[in-house]
């Protein structure tokens, strides 16, 4: 038996600040679908509910946007969604911050104009009190046109929280009201003289006045669109000066009418308001103090990554390896345990190691934007950053880049400007991670003598340092070149609002963390198993002579070949696919110093870049990753030809170079590819690394062999 | 003056906003003739600037700042101000 229902496309809009997600977060739960805009990095979230009368209610939740003039490529999203109207919205939910009434509404009457039902939601109502504020809701309603609520997306104490549930409730069964009140427009009575739009109403006698000025206005938005339905706002005539003027104008008429609206619907006691804000404020954002926090912040942050995460990690790392080795003991030795316990498992493995850093860094991330700290942070380091084409708020993923990019580019997540926040992506992989560490390590102790420079300086740990300043001052050069490469359509101003400060609701910090990691897990995740799957059947097949590697060993040992490695296994990975590409690749890395051996040790790093290591060991048939006795390998190694040392100084630096520039690792370019839905940046970013890393080893080779 | 030659604490009163080829967005955030406007801090290197706008909070760059024309509300009118 299927009873009738019907479904509501309903898109929450707001201003930045206003508690807008949380509150979707409170009407929806947990089910929600989080996609992206095609083309853009702008993610889509959407939702679901079901009122009392069994009405299925479909929840979008907009980016935050100020009006319905664009200023960035989220904002962009929200015009067009509205204006085309492809989804098929019926209605819009407002939320509104309560201590900032007046500048909210722009953006309501705005939405009245367009002729879209309306419902306005003014949230955070728990505030009320501590600043002295009023409303008459009936009044505002009757003004407004439109049904009114006030709600509070936080659960506060005592009967803030029975009431907040039953508000919430409240709220959705209101949404239907919005399609039971008369619509009201305010632009109409602008008169905005000069305005060509009266030209073309005419020919469009059904069209909404204000859709009409909003396409005429913003048309370098829209050719395509307007070409197709509206072609006469083509005829008319366009001044951008004029058109900016008549904007202006009608700000200040919607602020006389808010004005007039409020007048005797909200009012505000001063004398009860508390700085809190200002208090905090004055201590965060001190010159020198605000510095130190900030910090501190940075550096706890960096902690917990580093640190923190490392003893989840190696439980994660721990536990598959022991799954590994009992379904290796327990299941028949066939391919397909193989791929199952050599495959498929190291893969899941190295997908679930990220989840700790991830978790962490969204944890601090989630926490210090809920509170409000993330404006400050743009605030206090804008003025560095922005040279570089980079927001302040670039800090983040960059300084996290140093434990791991793969979080380090989620978590650019954060930063609102389209431009900046790809480049930040895109120079992230340039800062040296720890999986570089153990690659730095093993050639630094091989060609860098162990002695004290200036009498108290460590000359081993002053290269470490260079290879990390090396990789900071390439990111902020690349970032750089890639501000002036990426053109945007917007001007960049600094205009930026500093929310209040606000205790964290500690629900949307799981919902972040949540979904941050879901995000990864399952997008990103799937390519890194298929890669790593990908790279063990490589590593673990090959022609005849990986096939029959024990037949063909024991005869070119009797034949007495000179160049044959001490074990099998170093044999079958000479004899593996991997091995034949290490092989093949020779003659273009051999200008950098480097033989075959080398080359499969390159490739086996875009599993991870420490992998490195553990490939040498197996190379020089060194047992269990000891790197003492691997580094007197490799200090012994000659070549058979030439009988010169294989690593020499000039090899090694050629190497280091190497790790500090090369794009070796595949989660990397699997989440840059995940965060902006497109494999074209991935690429650009693999070559233009590579590239300079190439051309660096070689240089530095050519110089000092 | 502008708005850039106000003093730590000190209170204007936006004027002229029209004249001037502001950012629309600067508007719309509640940047209209007749807002008081105050300057709580500068960031370390001098710029951006951190006012409270009307009931916004708000940060603007340098070269923003030095766009806004203000006149200086007197001290005595402060506390009436809405």
């Amino acid at each position: 038996m299927t009873k009738m229902t019907k479904t509501l496309k309903i898109a929450l809009v707001g201003n930045p600040n206003t508690g807008k997600t949380s509150l979707f977060n409170k009407l929806t739960g947990l089910h929600k679908k989080i996609g992206n805009y095609p083309g853009i990095t702008v993610h889509r979230v959407s939702g679901q509910f079901t009122l009392d009368d069994g009405t299925q209610i479909e929840l979008i939740d907009l980016p935050g946007t100020y009006s319905l003039h664009p200023t960035s490529k989220d904002e962009e999203v929200v015009l067009k969604e509205l204006l085309r109207n492809t989804e098929g919205i019926d209605g819009i939910l407002v939320v509104a911050d309560v201590t900032n009434l007046k500048r909210n509404l722009i953006l309501l009457t705005e939405l009245q104009d367009l002729g879209y039902p309306v419902m306005l939601a003014v949230n955070m109502c728990d505030e009320m009190q501590k600043k002295g504020i009023q409303i008459d809701v009936e009044q505002l309603r009757k003004h407004l046109q439109i049904p009114v609520i006030l709600v509070s997306a936080k659960k506060s104490r005592g009967d803030g929280l029975r009431q907040g549930k039953g508000r919430i409730h409240q709220m959705k069964e209101m949404i239907p009201q919005m399609f039971d009140m008369p619509s009201k427009e305010y632009f109409r009575n602008y008169n905005l003289t000069g305005t060509n739009i009266d030209f073309i109403t005419p020919d469009y006698p059904n069209e909404n006045l204000y859709k009409l000025w909003l396409l005429y206005t913003e048309q370098d938005k829209f050719n395509a669109y307007i070409k197709e339905n509206y072609p006469k706002i083509f005829d008319l005539p366009f001044n951008k000066t004029t058109i900016k003027r008549l904007l202006q104008k009608e700000i200040v008429k919607r602020y006389k009418d808010i004005n007039h609206i409020l007048k005797d619907t909200y009012k505000v006691d001063k004398s009860k308001a508390t700085g809190l804000t200002d208090r905090i404020d004055r201590i965060l954002l001190h010159k020198f103090w605000g510095l130190l926090i900030f910090i501190f912040i940075m550096f706890l942050v960096f902690q917990s990554i580093f640190t923190w995460a490392a003893l989840p990690m190696d439980w994660i790392d721990g536990s598959f390896s022991h799954t590994a080795v009992y379904f290796k003991t327990h299941l028949p030795a066939n391919q397909l345990t193989a791929l199952l316990t050599d495959g498929l498992i190291p893969g899941i493995a190295g997908v679930l190691i990220f989840v700790p850093q991830i978790t962490l860094l969204f944890l601090f991330i989630a926490l210090l934007e809920e509170m409000g700290y993330m404006s400050r942070i743009v605030f206090l380091m804008d003025r560095i950053m922005q040279p570089f084409g980079l927001s302040g708020k670039s800090v983040v993923p960059l300084l996290s880049g140093t434990a791991c990019a793969v979080p380090a580019i989620m978590s650019a997540r954060t930063i609102e400007n389209a431009k900046e926040r790809l480049i930040s992506m895109l120079v992230t992989p340039f800062i040296t991670c720890s999986a570089r560490l153990p690659v730095y390590t093993i050639i630094i102790a091989l060609i860098i003598p162990e002695k004290d420079v200036f009498g108290f300086v460590n000359l081993q740990g002053l290269v470490l340092l260079a290879l990390y300043l090396l990789g900071f001052v390439s990111a902020l050069i690349s970032a750089y070149v890639l501000s002036k490469v990426i053109k945007s359509k917007y001007k960049r101003f600094f205009i930026l609002e500093m929310p209040e400060y606000k205790a964290p609701i500690l629900k949307n910090v799981w919902i972040t963390v949540w979904d941050n990691v879901k995000a990864f897990v399952f997008g990103a995740g799937k390519i890194i198993v298929a890669f790593s799957i990908i790279l063990w059947f490589l590593a673990t097949h090959g022609g005849d002579k990986f096939a029959n590697a024990g037949h063909y060993y024991q005869m070119e040992q009797t034949a007495g070949n000179t160049a044959l490695p001490d074990n099998l296994s170093a044999y079958k990975l000479e004899h593996s696919y991997l091995g034949q590409m290490g092989k093949t690749i020779e003659p273009v890395i051999k200008p950098l110093g480097y033989d075959w051996k080398i080359g499969i040790a390159l490739l086996t790093s875009f599993a991870a870049r420490e992998v490195f290591v553990s490939t040498l060991s197996t190379i020089y048939s060194v047992g269990n990753d000891d790197e003492q006795l691997l580094r007197e390998r490799l200090a012994s190694e000659h070549n058979l030809i030439t009988g010169q040392k294989t690593f020499t100084f000039a090899v090694g630096i050629s190497l280091l170079l190497f790790y500090v520039f090369a794009m070796q690792c595949f989660s990397t370019l699997a989440t840059l590819h995940h965060e902006t839905k497109t494999w074209k940046w991935p690429v650009i970013i693999f070559f233009y690394m590579t590239g300079i890393a190439y051309i660096s080893a070689l240089i530095a080779y050519q110089l000092l062999k | 003056m502008n708005l850039g030659d106000l003093k730590h604490k000190q209170k204007a009163v936006i004027v002229n906003c029209q004249e001037k080829q502001l950012p629309l967005k600067l508007m719309e955030m509640g940047c209209v003739d007749g807002v008081e406007i105050e300057l709580l801090s500068k960031a370390p290197l001098g710029t951006p600037l951190y006012f409270k706008m009307g009931d916004t909070r708000i940060a603007l760059g340098k070269e923003i700042v030095d766009e806004i024309e203000v006149t200086i509300v007197d001290n005595d009118e402060n506390d009436q101000d809405a």
